[in-house]
């Protein structure tokens, strides 16, 4: 075998025997020199046993492909290596943890060919810190495959969430519209006086002091008649046609509702009493392109101007107020307006 | 991407055959240091480190194509090509080196003149009663943890726990940090090609390889026995086996003359002294 003699190191065992850790000298090939009195306790055997022997023989399989692969590379390239993993094989066969220092060092007497030189190895057994390194490497694991199952948890929770968020949109639409069937009445479209009373509370909300409104209570002339004599339906038919009328003579931001049976409200929001005076001049205007059963039909309507635009309960008085006009319009003849004092 | 940044390539000489390197695992190009002056004056060399080794670049790390020894293969070829080199190349292996320049070999016929395969192993496993590689799976399993505890000191190793939010990329970002104290630069990295070398098994594939090989057998292999080198002599088409007489795996770095007078034989190169002329 191509292995230079060691040099002679008279009592250089006997010198490593005090270190209190096991020390292993080889040569650059990795053939053992000295081990000393630490080193035996781990390993078992005598310094004269393992003297020549390759150090791999030191180590378990696994260990053996790391100094390999690894270590000696690093000794011969680097010239040592320090803090490195390993595991001693010990005199039962047992893996004992071990972390290794290496250093090369010429020997002084030169080399032939090949490298030569010594290596000197420290060992420090380390079962505690193997032992938590171990558990922290397990903890990391853990963590990973936790973070993993956090992440098809979140995943799941997302898809969750998006469902829900469009649950919630299809619940607010059909809110939506279930509120706009609350506010309509059937029959002819147009709003309640639920969307009356909206309409009044949203406009005084944002009204500025002393800017006044109207309301105008529209009540179809003797419908009672056209329901007996042309049936339920025709005044049906009537009552949505005056509807549209209505929509027609009032301006955008105004609103038409129906009140109950024949009468509707208008609801003028800024509008003062000439400007009142104006929509239901065009409301009887509108109504004359109305006719049932050849006869012309007609409304009467009571006006009622309002200035205290906060007055809690405005709309309540604009309604007593425009009623009691249109009864005037009523017993002074009908199809002409009043203005409530 | 530019192949020859991608491999960290190197060339050293400009003129003659090639001499194409392939490093081991756990190592990378500066390996071959003690190797290439022997030649520099007669060949033209190319070293490289695969990608996740050495200073390869690291982002192109492809966890899927390099768990797998033909994606280190396909980076010889890609060396090849980018140098313009078809034929002729003498391709010099170390240890799983060796496998990969024989996958090489076979997916690219006619690139590769011959191979000089030093401590060569098809497969570390033992696979009884026929094989004996010389582990059994769980050593290589113990391996894997080894090197788990050696890469604990990273400084980056313990610190992301890969989170699915940041992405699902198996591969670490490149650490900076303790580079040098392994040759294989990124713990990940490491262990992708750990894994790849270790549970290889390219038995099968020896008697495709068309070159002639040279198989230098270290005589006393903790790694690649003798009877491993035996067994790629029987299974390789065209081989010659020479053990030399070296205990332990690197004997590029570790014998570095012995290695170097084996390939100037093969190459027709050896560097006999003149003989004195006698009177």
């Amino acid at each position: 075998m191509q292995n230079p003699l060691p040099p002679e190191f008279p009592g250089c065992a006997a010198s490593f025997n005090p270190l209190p850790c096991p020390v292993l000298v080889t040569d650059t090939y990795g053939f053992i020199q000295t081990t000393n009195a630490d080193l035996l306790a781990v390993v078992g055997g005598t310094e004269a046993e393992w003297r020549h022997q390759p150090m791999e023989k030191l180590l378990p399989p696994a260990s053996r492909i790391f100094l390999q692969t690894h270590v000696w590379p690093m000794v011969l390239d680097q010239g040592g290596v320090h803090e490195i993993y390993l595991h001693l094989r010990d005199a039962q066969g047992q893996r004992i943890p071990v972390m290794v220092n290496c250093r090369r060092g010429l020997n002084g007497q030169g080399g032939q060919g090949d490298s030569a030189g010594l290596c000197y190895w420290v060992f420090f057994v380390a079962l505690e810190r193997s032992r938590f390194e171990a558990e922290l490497l397990q903890a990391r694991a853990r963590a990973q495959s936790l973070a993993a199952e956090l992440s098809v948890a979140n995943a799941k929770l997302r898809g969750v969430h998006a469902q829900l968020t469009q649950h919630t949109h299809v619940v607010e639409s059909e809110n939506r519209e279930l509120t706009e069937l609350s506010q309509t009445d059937p029959l002819t479209g147009l709003g309640n006086r639920r969307a009356l009373t909206q309409a009044v509370t949203h406009w005084q909300a944002l009204a500025e002091p002393g800017v006044c409104a109207s309301l105008l209570m529209v009540d179809v002339d003797h419908f009672k008649a056209i329901n007996d004599r042309h049936g339920h339906a025709e005044g049906d038919h009537v009552l949505t046609a005056l509807a549209q009328q209505l929509q027609m003579s009032i301006r955008s931001t105004d609103l038409a509702v129906r009140w109950g049976g024949e009468e509707f409200t208008l609801w003028l929001p800024n509008a003062d009493r000439p400007g009142a005076a104006h929509t239901a001049e065009r409301v009887h205007e509108h109504v004359r392109n109305l006719q049932v059963g050849g006869q012309p039909i007609t409304v009467s309507i009571g006006v009622a101007t309002a200035t205290q635009a906060h007055d809690p309960s405005l709309i309540q008085r604009l309604v007593h107020r425009s009623d009691i006009a249109l009864y005037q319009a009523k017993v002074t003849g009908r199809n002409r307006t009043v203005f409530a004092e | 991407m530019d192949i020859l940044q991608r491999n960290n390539v190197h060339v050293l000489g400009d003129s003659g055959p090639v001499l194409l390197y392939g490093h081991g695992f756990g190592c990378q190009q500066t390996m071959w240091d003690r190797i290439t002056p022997a030649f520099t004056a007669t060949h033209r060399q190319v070293l490289l480190d695969y990608v996740g080794c050495g200073k390869s670049d690291l982002a192109a790390f492809d966890s899927k194509r390099y768990s797998s020894l033909k994606g280190y293969a396909q980076d010889l070829l890609e060396v090849c090509d980018a140098l313009g080199l078809h034929s002729g190349v003498t391709f010099i292996g170390h240890s799983v080196g060796c496998s990969i320049g024989l996958l090489a070999s076979i997916a690219r016929p006619g690139l590769f003149e011959r191979l000089v395969l030093l401590g060569p192993s098809p497969c570390f496993l033992n696979d009884p009663p026929d094989y004996t590689g010389g582990f059994e799976r769980e050593d290589l399993q113990d391996l894997l943890e080894l090197m788990d505890q050696n890469y604990i000191g990273w400084a980056q190793y313990l610190a992301p726990v890969v989170s699915g939010e940041a992405g699902g990329s198996a591969v670490s970002l490149p650490t900076t940090e303790l580079s040098d104290s392994f040759c294989s630069t990124d713990p990940v990295m490491a262990r992708v090609f750990a894994q790849a070398t270790f549970f290889a098994d390219n038995r099968a594939d020896l008697p495709q390889v068309t070159p002639h090989c040279l198989i230098l057998q270290h005589r006393f292999d903790a790694l690649a026995p003798l009877s491993v080198g035996e067994y790629m002599h029987r299974h390789l088409q065209n081989s010659s086996l020479q053990v030399l007489d070296i205990t332990g795996h690197c004997g590029h770095m570790s014998h570095p003359a012995t290695v170097v007078t084996a390939i100037q034989h093969y190459l027709g190169h050896n560097t006999a002294h003149a003989e004195p002329a006698t009177a």
